[in-house]
């Protein structure tokens, strides 16, 4: 029991750390996706995913000849929260956690998707308003000729 | 001495005769006596040939009891050893079998359960590919609906430039037809490059959709590298056999 508190706790340091020393990947997003809702929730997720996902990797360094049961017990409450996973012992933790690692991928490619078309519709924003702002001058220098 | 001896002599030669007729009257008794001990002798000697007979009768019926309860403690002691060696044989078989049951069925829990994690991680794929496609949906669908947006709003303001174009330069065909080319080309840019960029989205997310494809496979990997496991420790035929017997 006090093997699977300790990592509960470990962990959640780990997430008040990342928030106290102004991490990157917490803070950058929340800028960078401001005005970009579906962004801003695919980062989040990515994020909290990738703190759930570390839980494994700090039982492992921890206490790598433990079976885990209470452990296991814990964390597929919060596994649920990200991914639909009826059972998980530590026969299939590497399996799943290697799930989660590509979801994690996935979700990081699919925001950067998102970022790449924001840039294009940027661009895209960009010459339409420049071409409003010719075809104004264009109009004036014409009246003005008349 | 001379004397004695002469009187010893003269002694003898008095008695002698008498002696000798005593011992003639005395002869028949003899005879008997003597007959008595060889008859006596003869009873013995019977008595000791019979004894031995008997004797020699009763050691040879004793070889011959001990002979027989030897054969008897040989061929029991061969028995016994057949026996005992005929029990430790099925005593080794009812072991084998029931090792082998006891695998058969940790070989069947194991199916089992490797059945139930195979169908848990299918279905936890499957879910987790729908959301993730879900999401990469949502995100097209969002900013698809950007992009509409920036063409309506391309198509009305182009509306408004050309009542403006009507408005101001109806007396001036050249400057009217300059004005109206350019709202046309602007609004043709925007409509093309937002269409072209749509189709590049939905492009990107056809190789997302592949990447989310992939996941299959990872699960594939893992059900194949447990079966793996499953085949190594499986039984031979012999033995499924065997137990198969003993279980009908």
């Amino acid at each position: 029991m006090m093997s699977t508190l300790h990592v509960l706790k470990m962990a959640r340091e780990k997430l008040l750390f990342d928030f106290t020393s102004k991490n990157h990947d917490v803070y950058l997003p929340m800028f960078k996706y401001e005005n970009q809702p579906v962004l801003m929730d695919l980062a989040i997720e990515s994020f909290f995913t990738s703190w759930v996902n570390c839980h494994f990797q700090l039982w492992d360094e921890n206490y790598p000849h433990q079976s885990g049961k209470l452990f296991y017990s814990a964390i597929k409450l919060l596994i649920q929260q990200i991914a639909n996973i009826d059972e998980i012992n530590s026969s299939n933790q590497g399996f799943y956690s290697n799930l989660i690692s590509s979801k994690i991928r996935l979700l990081e490619e699919l925001i950067q998707v998102g970022v790449r078309d924001s840039e294009k519709y940027n661009d895209l924003l960009l010459e339409y308003e420049k071409d409003k702002v010719l075809f104004e001058r264009e109009m004036n220098r014409l009246k003005e000729d008349v | 001495m001379g004397l004695v001896s002469t009187l010893g002599k003269l002694g003898d030669i008095v008695m002698k005769p008498i002696e000798l007729i005593t011992d003639w009257g005395r002869e028949p008794l003899k005879k008997r006596d003597h007959e008595r001990g060889i008859e006596r002798e003869r009873a013995r000697l019977n008595a000791e040939f019979q004894n031995r007979i008997r004797e020699m009768e009763a050691e040879s019926s004793i070889r011959s009891r001990e002979k027989e309860l030897e054969t008897d403690l040989v061929i029991k002691k061969e028995t016994e050893i057949k026996r005992i060696f005929v029990e430790i044989e099925e005593f080794k078989k009812d072991k084998e079998l029931q090792r082998m049951v006891a695998v058969s069925e940790a070989i069947m829990k194991y199916q089992k359960e490797l059945t139930k994690l195979n169908v848990d991680a299918i279905n936890a794929i499957g879910n987790m590919q729908l959301d993730l496609r879900e999401k990469a949906q949502k995100l097209v669908y969002d900013k698809t609906i950007k992009y509409k947006a920036l063409q309506d709003q391309a198509i009305k303001e182009a509306a408004e430039d050309l009542k403006t174009i009507d408005n101001d330069f109806h007396d001036n065909d050249v400057a009217k037809e300059i004005l109206i080319r350019a709202v046309d080309k602007r609004l043709a840019n925007i409509i093309d490059t937002a269409h072209n960029f749509l189709l590049e989205l939905n492009a990107d997310i056809k190789l997302l959709n592949q990447s989310i494809n992939i996941l299959t496979e990872h699960g594939q990997t893992f059900i194949e590298s447990h079966l793996e496991k499953f085949h190594v420790i499986e039984p031979p035929v012999d033995v499924i056999k065997q137990i198969e017997d003993k279980n009908t």
